[in-house]
């Protein structure tokens, strides 16, 4: 055995040592804490207790200066706080087949006037404008807008979007008899004011 | 540390922190209100009582009486106005629209619009004819002649 052979193994020796003296005088136990789940809560926006709602506003055979009055309740059934809603609308017009109403000069949705709009009991129609210049707030405004910012900050309570819809009795005439128009609501709760 | 190498540094920790700011995600859920359907049904028109008008005026005083509303038929007994106008011995040769109709008031409950009756004497006149309407048809409720 030569002389560096035995200088590393006097070393190892000593490093071996080291352990066994530092494995004696430090007890240690190891425990587990267990099942850590990391899950994200939810956001469940429910409209009258549901996934969705339908026919809500509904006029089968209108003619000028009739309305409907509906409510659409909305809250959050998740299990984490939102801070607010947003409303955006989708209007399809159905042009009727005879005359006079299959001219299409003026499109029935700009005559379908809102002149109730609340939500939580609060008058929010002034977020509507009249982006057509027609000198009425109607449902192709709304679509033209999105009505955001409507607080939704607590859950599982409900708060009531309420909407009255006319045939506005001096612009809505011959041409939109028989016509039709079919509008869809979109709702997002959202969890941030920033959103 | 050299101040220049110190400043790249907290630059990129600045852009580091940017854009973990930035992509900062929310929840949000949606959900709609489908199937509004708001139809049209077909109605009376003031395009259409003025045509009414324009045809009975040429026919008889019966039959103008009968697209009169409640007030002027409260006012005028259909005996007393037909005896008025063959009274007046005007027989109306032709009707012209000169105004089509305009409806007016806060619920759209007045219409008027302009004729002019040509008679079978060659002379003309204008008269505005104010409509009103009534358990959803268009009554004349009266006339004003146009000077």
């Amino acid at each position: 055995m030569n002389k560096k052979l035995i200088l590393g193994l006097a070393g190892i020796l000593v490093v071996g040592s080291l352990v066994a003296v530092g494995t004696r005088a430090y007890f240690s136990q190891q425990g587990e804490v267990k099942s850590n789940v990391f899950s994200t809560g939810t956001l469940a926006l429910k409209l009258d207790g549901a996934e969705e709602a339908t026919s809500v506003w509904d006029i089968e055979a209108g003619g000028p200066g009739d309305e409907v009055s509906g409510t659409v309740k909305i809250k959050n059934a998740g299990n984490i706080i939102a801070d607010h809603i947003e409303i955006t609308a989708a209007n399809t017009v159905t042009e009727s087949d005879v005359a006079p109403g299959s001219t299409a000069d003026v499109a029935l949705d700009t005559v379908l006037e809102i002149t109730v709009l609340t939500y939580d009991g609060a008058d929010i129609l002034d977020q509507v404008t009249d982006e057509n210049g027609n000198g009425i707030k109607d449902l192709d405004d709304l679509e033209k807008i999105e009505l955001d910012d409507l607080a939704l900050m607590d859950m599982d309570t409900e708060h009531p979007l309420v909407m009255t819809i006319r045939f506005e009795p001096v612009l809505t005439v011959g041409e939109h008899q028989g016509d039709s128009a079919t509008t869809t609501l979109t709702v997002t709760l959202n969890q941030d004011s920033s959103q | 540390m050299k101040t220049p190498t110190a400043l790249m540094l907290l630059i990129c920790l600045l852009f580091i922190s940017l854009s973990v700011y930035s992509s900062h995600s929310y929840f949000s859920s949606t959900a709609e209100v489908k199937e509004n359907v708001l139809s049209a049904s077909s109605w009376h028109t003031p395009e259409e009582a003025v045509e009414e008008v324009s045809e009975v005026l040429e026919a008889s005083a019966s039959a103008l009486y009968q697209l009169t509303g409640g007030d002027f038929q409260t006012t005028f007994s259909q005996e007393d106005f037909e005896a008025a106008v063959a009274e007046a011995g005007i027989k109306i040769k032709q009707v012209t629209v000169v105004e089509e109709p305009r409806i007016f008031g806060v619920n759209g409950e007045w219409a008027e619009a302009t004729l002019e009756l040509s008679t079978s004497d060659g002379s003309s006149q204008k008269f505005k004819v104010i409509f009103t309407k009534e358990d959803g048809l268009w009554r004349i409720f009266g006339t004003e002649e146009v000077l």
